[in-house]
């Protein structure tokens, strides 16, 4: 009987519809601004999609997409258009900022266009860069020229 | 996971230096100059001496 009545009284409430999440609002738009100290290369333009290299991973911004806050490496930006064009640029580091409105701010220490890179000269400070391995004592020194190694190693992929 | 240059001791803004340097050194020679003029500190870091 009373298991009757229990079951009465939790019907009103299983009716309800559960949700675990919102649907995601806005315009389906996201605004991006991306600019190095010396050069604004995007101001609050609306694009499809961007793809960005974090020190966590490379991964792909779509509107609506997660906040969040995450520090750049070396690597390849590339902004895809509203149009279906896509722009490639290169970036040494920095920060991304994903807003809850979707906006999108990329700061750029430097960042340039692939075709001002030199994959020549690229190749070439990569190789100074592993000899100064070679003779680097100390831990911090060594890292310094890991980084360098590294930096090089990633233009050097973009490029071809 | 801690990455190899927080390990031994160095930040975030000295890692983006570097990578910053790099990048310069790579450009093409007309961006280059361009690049290096902005690049060069003005930043004068003058450290007085002791007084014995």
């Amino acid at each position: 009987m009373r298991a009757a009545g229990f079951l009465r009284r939790s019907l009103s409430v299983l009716r309800q519809a559960r949700c675990y999440a919102d649907a995601p609002s806005g315009s389906g738009q996201m605004s991006f601004t991306f600019a190095s100290p010396t050069q604004v290369y995007f101001k609050e333009t609306s694009v499809k999609q961007v793809d960005v290299p974090t020190l966590t991973g490379a991964f792909g911004i779509l509107p609506a997409h997660v906040p969040t806050l995450q520090v750049l490496r070396p690597g390849v930006v590339t902004v895809f258009n509203d149009d279906g064009s896509a722009t490639k640029f290169f970036v040494s580091s920095g920060s991304i900022t994903v807003n809850a409105d979707s906006s999108v701010q990329l700061l750029a220490e430097e960042a340039f266009p692939l075709d001002q890179l030199d994959v020549a000269a690229a190749k070439a400070n990569l190789e100074k860069a592993q000899s100064e391995m070679a003779s680097a004592s100390d831990e911090a020194v060594r890292a310094e020229v890991q980084i360098n190694i590294d930096a090089n190693e990633a233009i050097v992929k973009a490029l071809e | 996971m801690v990455a190899y240059w927080r390990q031994a001791g160095l930040s975030y803004i000295r890692f983006s230096a570097i990578c910053a340097s790099a990048v310069r050194a790579a450009l093409k020679p007309q961006f280059k100059v361009e690049a290096m003029k902005v690049a060069e500190s003005s930043v004068k870091v003058y450290v007085p001496k002791a007084i014995a």
